[in-house]
C-alpha cells in the first residue's frame, strides 16, 4: 500500500514539474515577452517599410459637421479594427460623446484600459507577458517612471521618430524640438512623447487689481514683495472695512509652496543641483542660500504676511479663499485661473473685477516651477501594436488644439456657448447635468491625458489673463536649476528615503517658530541628513544615475 | 479580570467603530465646514450633496449590478463546485482519494502565479467578461477541506440506514447530506459572498471595459482619482461642493453599507464558521 502511494506521489510530482516547466517563461521561446521585446518585428517597425504613407494628406480642420474624417484626410487605411489605449486614473463611460467621435474620426473601435498608477505595473506586466500590450500607453513620470524604463529596457516600446515625422504634424506644431529631444534615449532613439510639460508648471499669482487700488507696483524683489504683502494684510485692499485679507496664501505644506522664494534666494532644499565642480549635489548642502531664504520666510510668517495655517490648509481652500476675495497672492497650479474663473462665472462666486496676474520672479529668479521638468507623462506606442501608424494618428488627432477644445467642451451651440459679455466660452448647464460627475470628468480628463495640446481649453476661462497665457508658453524659461533624475523606483526610494519629508519638516518648523535660530536648524538638518539619511551615499547614487542616463554635460 | 476584559473590548470596539462613524458623519457634513484633519463625531451642517452626486452616476449603479451578479452567481457556483469536490472525498470507496486530496492540498501551498493564470484566463476568452471574476477562483482548497471535514462528521450509520430503506445515492445526497450541511454551506456561502463583494483585484486585472467594473474596483478608481482638482473641473455641483473628500466618503458608505446590513443576520454563522469542520468527526 505504502509502495503504491509513493509511486503515485512521484508520478504526481513529476506531472506537476512538467506543468510548471510548461508555464515557465524560458520554455516559451521566441514568443516570450522578453525576447519579443528585444526583437521588434519588422512589420511593426515604422522603419520596416510597411508604413503606408499618405503622400498628400488633405488639410484637416475640426469640422462640426464632420464632412471629412481625420483618417481620410491623412489618406491612411487602418490595418486593424480596434485600437487599444491605456490611460490613467480616470473612469469613463465607454460609448460617450467623445469616444464615439474619436472612433468615427479614426475609423476603428477604441478600447480603453483605464488604470490608476497603483495597478499600472501589474497590469502592464500581465499584458506584456501575453504579448497584448495596448497600442498606446501613457505612463505618469512621477509614479510610473520605472514602468517606462522596464518597458523600454525590455524592448517593448517602439522607436516613434519616423512615425512622428510622418504622421505627427499637429504634435510637431505644439511641441518644440527641445521638448521632444528631452526624452531621446541614450541609444539615440525616441520612445516616448512628452506630455505637456507646462501642465505641471506652478507659479505664483498676485492680485493686480489690489496692487492698483493700493497704488503699488508689481514687486520685483523679496523686499518689495514683503512691503506689498504688508499692504495686502493691513491696508484693506478689498475695501470692506474689515481686517480679513491674507497676504501670501500657501496650502498643504507642499514643497512647491515657497518655490518662488527658493528661486529668489537660489536655494534648492528639495532638489538635486549641479555643484561647482560639475557633479550633482543635493541643494540642501548649499546652506548659505537656504538659511537666507528660510530666514526671510520665518520673518514673513512671524509678521502674519503668510497665512498661519499654510501647513494644514486643504488643497481646495486656496481656491475657496480666492473666490471669497480674501487672498492677495498665492501659489497656483497652472489651472488656477481656470478654477477661479469657472467658480466666478458658473456659480456667481468671487468678484468679476478680480485680476490675477502671474508674479514675475523675485530678485531675478524664476516665476515658474516644475515638479518634473523633463516630463510629466510618457506617451508611447508599443511593439505589440498591430498598427503603430494608427496609434500615432490618434495622438496627432489629440494634439489638434480644436480637438482638445471639443474634448473638454463638446460642440458649440449644443454643449457650450460663447459669452460675448465676458468674452469666454461657457458650458451649457444641461450638458453638465446630463453628464454626471464621474462620466463627465472622466471624459475630459481621460482623453486629455496625453496633454499634447499646448493650450488646455483655449479661450475658455483664461482669456482675461494674458500674463497667465504667457506663463503657459514660457515653460522653457522655468526653474531649471533643479535636475530631474528619472530614476527607477527602487533607486528613487533609496535616493529619497524620507529625506524630503525630513527636510520639509525641519524647514516648516523653523519657519513657524520664530524663536528658532535658522542657521543652527539648517546646519543641524544637514548634519542629520549625512548621519541618518546617508546623504553621502545618495549623492553618489545620484551621480551614478546621472552618468547612466547621460545627464551630465 | 472581567473588568479588564470589558475595558479591552470597549477600546477595541471604539477603535473599530469610530473610523466608520467618522466616514458617515463626514459624508453628510456641509462642504464649507469640512476639510483639515479633524475627527467628525457629529455632522457639521447637514448636506447630502455628495450622495446626490454619487447616486446619480450611472457607472455606480452599473457597478452595483455587476457586483450583485458576481456575488450571487459566483457564490452559487462556489458552493456547488466546492460541494462537488468535497463530497466525493468523504466516500471511502473513492479510489485515489488520498492522492486527490494531496493534489488539492498542494494548491494551498503553491499557486501558478498571476501571469500564468492571466494567460489561461485570456486564452479561454474570459478577459473583459464577468466570467473572469468568478471562474478562476471557483473553488477554494481550504473550503473544500472544511466542508469535507464537516461531511465526514455525519454518521455513516445514518447513510446505511437510508440505504437499508432502499434510498439511492442521489436521494441520500439530496435528502440527507445537503439538508444536514446547511450550516456549513451558510458559512461557506458567507465567506465566498463577502469575498466576492470585497474583491477588486481580479476586476482590475481582467476587466478593461468600465461598464463591467465591480463596485469595489470603481470605488478604488474614484478614491485614487478624486484628489485631483482637475477631476472636478466642470461639474457645477461638485465644484460648488468643492470638497472631493465628501464624495470619497459617500462612495465608501455606499459601497459598504449593503454588506454591513447583511452581517448581523449572518453573524451566528460566522461564529459557527470558527469551529465548524475544525474537528474531524
Amino acid at each position: 500500500m505504502k509502495k503504491n502511494f509513493r509511486t503515485c506521489t512521484l508520478v504526481v510530482l513529476l506531472a506537476l514539474c512538467m506543468v510548471l516547466m510548461g508555464c515557465s517563461p524560458g520554455n516559451s521561446g521566441a514568443n516570450s515577452s522578453g525576447n519579443a521585446g528585444n526583437q521588434v518585428s519588422p512589420s511593426a517597425s515604422p522603419s520596416g517599410g510597411t508604413v503606408e504613407t499618405g503622400s498628400n494628406p488633405t488639410e484637416w480642420t475640426f469640422d462640426q459637421s464632420e464632412k471629412i474624417r481625420f483618417i481620410d484626410s491623412v489618406g491612411y487605411t487602418p490595418k486593424v479594427k480596434k485600437l487599444t489605449i491605456q490611460t490613467n486614473n480616470r473612469v469613463i463611460d465607454e460609448g460617450n460623446l467623445v469616444d464615439k467621435w474619436l472612433e468615427n474620426q479614426l475609423g476603428v473601435e477604441i478600447d480603453w484600459i483605464i488604470l490608476s498608477s497603483k495597478e499600472l505595473s501589474t497590469k502592464l506586466n500581465l499584458l506584456s507577458a501575453s504579448s497584448s500590450l495596448p497600442d498606446v500607453v501613457t505612463l505618469p513620470s512621477n509614479t510610473n517612471v520605472n514602468d517606462y524604463y522596464n518597458l523600454l529596457n525590455s524592448g517593448l516600446l517602439l522607436d516613434i521618430e519616423d512615425l512622428l515625422n510622418q504622421y505627427g504634424k499637429h504634435i510637431r506644431q505644439v511641441r518644440t524640438d527641445e521638448q521632444i529631444e528631452v526624452l531621446r534615449h541614450t541609444d539615440g532613439k525616441l520612445y516616448a512623447l512628452n506630455s505637456n510639460v507646462e501642465s505641471d508648471t506652478e507659479m505664483t499669482m498676485i492680485r493686480k487689481d489690489w496692487l492698483d487700488k493700493l497704488n503699488l507696483a508689481i514687486p520685483k524683489t523679496t523686499s518689495e514683495f514683503r512691503d506689498v504683502m504688508y499692504a495686502f494684510v493691513h491696508n484693506d485692499p478689498d475695501g470692506n472695512g474689515q481686517d480679513d485679507t491674507f497676504g501670501y496664501y500657501g496650502y498643504s505644506g507642499r514643497k512647491q509652496t515657497f518655490s518662488i522664494f527658493w528661486s529668489a534666494f537660489n536655494a534648492n532644499p528639495y532638489q538635486w543641483v549641479w555643484g561647482d565642480d560639475g557633479s550633482i549635489v543635493h541643494g540642501v548642502t548649499k546652506t548659505d542660500e537656504l538659511i537666507e531664504a528660510v530666514s526671510y520666510l520665518q520673518s514673513m510668517y512671524a509678521d502674519g504676511l503668510i497665512n498661519q495655517d499654510y501647513l494644514t490648509a486643504s488643497n481646495t481652500s486656496y481656491q475657496d479663499m480666492a473666490t471669497a476675495n480674501r487672498q492677495g497672492c498665492t501659489e497656483a497650479q497652472l489651472w488656477f485661473s481656470d478654477h477661479y474663473m469657472q467658480a466666478m462665472y458658473l456659480y456667481g462666486n468671487g468678484d468679476p473685477n478680480t485680476d490675477w496676474i502671474c508674479l514675475p520672479g523675485l530678485n531675478g529668479g524664476s516665476y515658474l516651477t516644475f515638479n518634473n521638468p523633463n516630463c510629466r507623462q510618457y506617451t508611447c506606442i508599443t511593439v505589440d501594436s498591430k498598427d503603430p501608424v494608427l496609434g500615432m494618428l490618434y495622438l496627432d488627432l489629440l494634439a489638434h488644439t480644436d480637438v482638445y477644445k471639443f474634448i473638454r467642451m463638446g460642440y458649440e451651440g449644443e454643449h457650450y456657448y460663447h459669452d460675448e459679455e465676458l468674452g469666454v466660452d461657457k458650458l451649457v448647464d444641461k450638458y453638465l447635468k446630463d453628464n454626471s460627475l464621474l462620466i463627465n470628468q472622466g471624459i475630459t480628463a481621460t482623453y486629455a491625458m496625453p496633454f499634447l495640446a499646448t493650450d488646455p481649453a483655449p479661450g475658455q476661462f483664461t482669456a482675461r489673463t494674458e500674463s497667465f497665457r504667457q506663463a503657459r508658453r514660457a515653460g522653457e524659461k522655468a526653474y531649471y536649476a533643479a535636475i530631474y533624475l528619472p530614476i527607477p523606483k527602487i533607486e528613487e526610494n533609496l535616493l529619497n528615503a524620507g529625506m524630503s519629508d525630513y527636510i520639509s519638516q525641519v524647514i516648516n518648523e523653523t519657519i513657524m517658530d520664530s524663536s528658532k535660530n535658522v542657521a543652527s536648524s539648517i546646519n543641524e538638518m544637514v548634519n542629520t541628513l549625512y548621519a541618518k539619511y546617508n546623504l553621502k551615499t545618495q549623492t553618489e547614487y545620484a551621480n551614478e544615475y546621472a552618468d547612466l542616463l547621460g545627464l551630465k554635460p | 479580570m472581567q473588568v479588564v476584559i470589558y475595558i479591552i473590548l470597549v477600546i477595541l470596539c471604539i477603535a473599530f467603530v469610530v473610523p466608520v462613524w467618522h466616514v458617515i458623519m463626514y459624508s453628510i457634513s456641509k462642504n464649507t465646514l469640512t476639510g483639515g484633519t479633524q475627527l467628525f463625531l457629529y455632522p457639521r451642517g447637514i448636506s447630502f450633496t455628495g450622495y446626490k452626486i454619487v447616486l446619480k452616476d450611472s457607472l455606480l449603479w452599473r457597478s452595483y449590478l455587476n457586483t450583485i451578479i458576481v456575488t450571487g452567481v459566483g457564490t452559487a457556483l462556489n458552493l456547488v463546485m466546492t460541494f462537488l469536490a468535497a463530497y466525493p472525498l468523504t466516500r471511502r470507496d473513492l479510489k485515489g482519494r488520498t492522492i486527490i486530496q494531496y493534489m488539492i492540498f498542494i494548491t494551498m501551498l503553491f499557486s501558478g502565479g498571476i501571469i500564468p493564470t492571466y494567460l489561461i484566463v485570456r486564452s479561454l476568452g474570459m478577459v473583459d467578461t464577468l466570467w473572469a471574476l468568478f471562474i478562476p477562483n471557483i473553488v477554494s482548497a481550504y473550503n473544500i477541506f472544511v466542508l469535507r471535514n464537516f461531511l465526514q462528521s455525519i454518521p455513516e450509520s445514518l447513510l446505511e440506514a437510508a440505504r437499508i430503506d432502499s434510498a439511492g445515492e442521489f436521494y441520500i445526497l439530496m435528502r440527507i447530506i445537503i439538508p444536514l450541511s446547511k450550516p456549513v454551506l451558510a458559512v461557506l456561502g458567507l465567506l465566498y459572498g463577502v469575498g466576492h463583494w470585497n474583491a477588486w483585484f481580479n476586476c482590475i486585472i481582467y476587466i478593461n471595459n468600465t461598464k463591467l467594473y465591480t463596485l469595489q474596483a470603481l470605488l478604488r478608481q474614484i478614491l485614487f482619482t478624486m484628489g485631483s482638482n482637475n477631476y472636478f473641473g466642470y461639474d457645477p455641483e461638485l465644484a460648488a461642493a468643492s470638497m472631493p473628500e465628501i464624495v470619497q466618503m459617500c462612495v465608501v458608505v455606499v459601497a459598504t453599507v449593503p454588506i454591513l446590513c447583511v452581517y448581523p443576520f449572518l453573524q451566528k454563522y460566522f461564529v459557527k464558521g470558527v469551529t465548524i469542520g475544525a474537528v474531524k468527526g
